[in-house]
């Protein structure tokens, strides 16, 4: 990888650290769901101090080019959070499944409590 | 035994009040709950006036979502058995008694209404039926049981299936899978006749352009399934 490449990566993680502070401080996202992105964007650092690790990788694949490992890496990496992020999002429809049937099942409670006070009042 | 019929219902505002008419009418000894899939249509204002019994789901949850609700109330409300009818008055509450006689003798844990044993009625377009027998197959693959009418929507199960729906039911064309997901947990299934109608107004929620997402996911789920926890 020449210098030109190296220093654009450099530039591109220190925006990418960028706005995952903001979007945190924000409160945009939560600390947690951010963790993963944090272990990617190391990674990257690596790959871009140590370029070693990303020829070496190149040879061990196969691929002639690092340039395509590291965006092969990269591609993997958003598969892997996307993944992630697919949990999450299958997690919060459950519950947001869970919290309209109880919320149905109470307003049935309130109705039937409501009709049963209005006959009571109704006979006195 | 208590038994509680459960009629998932969105956008049957044409055919919601026919339905618990037919069911009042068939003077089974029955309760019975709506679930209202936050419906857009005047459902909710016709339950209203016929002061029907009802759950009012504050967002859309789909067939699932919707039928699991109702398994809950049942739960909740300690029912023998719950009897799944739709909404759209495909159903005869006249076959209830015949779905409830096997769990009350014992003889299975769940009953489903099948539309192929008599042929008689309606039975589904041809692209249909090829596609339930597709599933039908899976599931015997999968499971061992033949079950004919694996898709049908008209059930009963027992207690222990209640409280099994109730904690965990597929979100969507739930049918196939929780049959398949039953019986790997030891449920006796069988199959009575029953003639079924077509529905009379609103859709279907399986269009033509959804069978193929349809087909592909029920059959992947059924593969998949684990056995129900109960």
């Amino acid at each position: 990888m020449n210098l030109r490449v190296r220093i654009a990566v450099a530039i591109g993680i220190l925006f990418y650290y960028l706005l995952i502070f903001i979007l945190i401080k924000k409160r945009k996202i939560s600390l947690k769901s951010s963790l993963i992105w944090f272990f990617w964007g190391i990674i990257f650092i690596l790959f871009d101090a140590f370029p070693i690790l990303i020829i070496e990788l190149s040879r061990i694949l196969g691929i002639s080019v690092p340039l395509n490992s590291l965006l092969i890496v990269f591609i993997f990496g958003i598969l892997i959070n996307l993944i992630f992020i697919m949990g999450n999002s299958s997690r919060q429809e459950e519950k947001i499944k869970d919290l309209s049937q109880e919320l149905a099942l109470l307003e049935w409670e309130y109705r039937a409590l409501d009709q049963k006070t209005n006959n009571e009042n109704l006979s006195e | 035994m208590r038994t509680l019929v459960i009629i998932p219902a969105y956008n049957e505002g044409g055919n919601i009040k026919k339905v618990i008419e037919n069911l009042a009418a068939s003077s089974q000894e029955v309760d019975y709950i709506v679930v209202n899939d936050c419906s857009t249509d005047n459902t909710d204002a016709i339950l209203k006036s016929i002061n029907a019994c009802y759950l009012k789901l504050p967002v859309n949850l789909g067939i699932g979502g919707a039928m699991q609700t109702g398994y809950k109330y049942a739960y909740m409300n300690n029912y023998d058995i719950a009897i799944q009818m739709d909404g759209d008055g495909q159903h005869d509450a006249r076959y209830i008694s015949d779905l409830i006689v096997p769990i009350v003798q014992n003889q299975a844990d769940l009953v489903v209404g099948s539309r192929f044993i008599t042929k008689e009625g309606f039975q589904s377009s041809a692209m249909r039926r090829v596609g339930i027998k597709f599933l039908s197959k899976i599931v015997k693959w999968r499971c061992g049981v033949n079950i004919k009418d694996i898709t049908s929507g008209f059930r009963a199960v027992n207690k222990k299936y209640i409280k099994q729906w109730a904690e965990y039911y597929p979100v969507d064309y739930p049918e196939p899978e929780s049959m398949a997901s039953a019986v790997l947990s030891g449920c006796r299934v069988m199959e009575v006749p029953v003639v079924m109608q077509k529905r009379e107004s609103g859709k279907s929620s399986i269009s033509s352009l959804k069978s193929v997402y349809y087909m592909v996911k029920v059959s992947l789920a059924i593969l998949l399934c684990r056995k129900g926890e109960s």
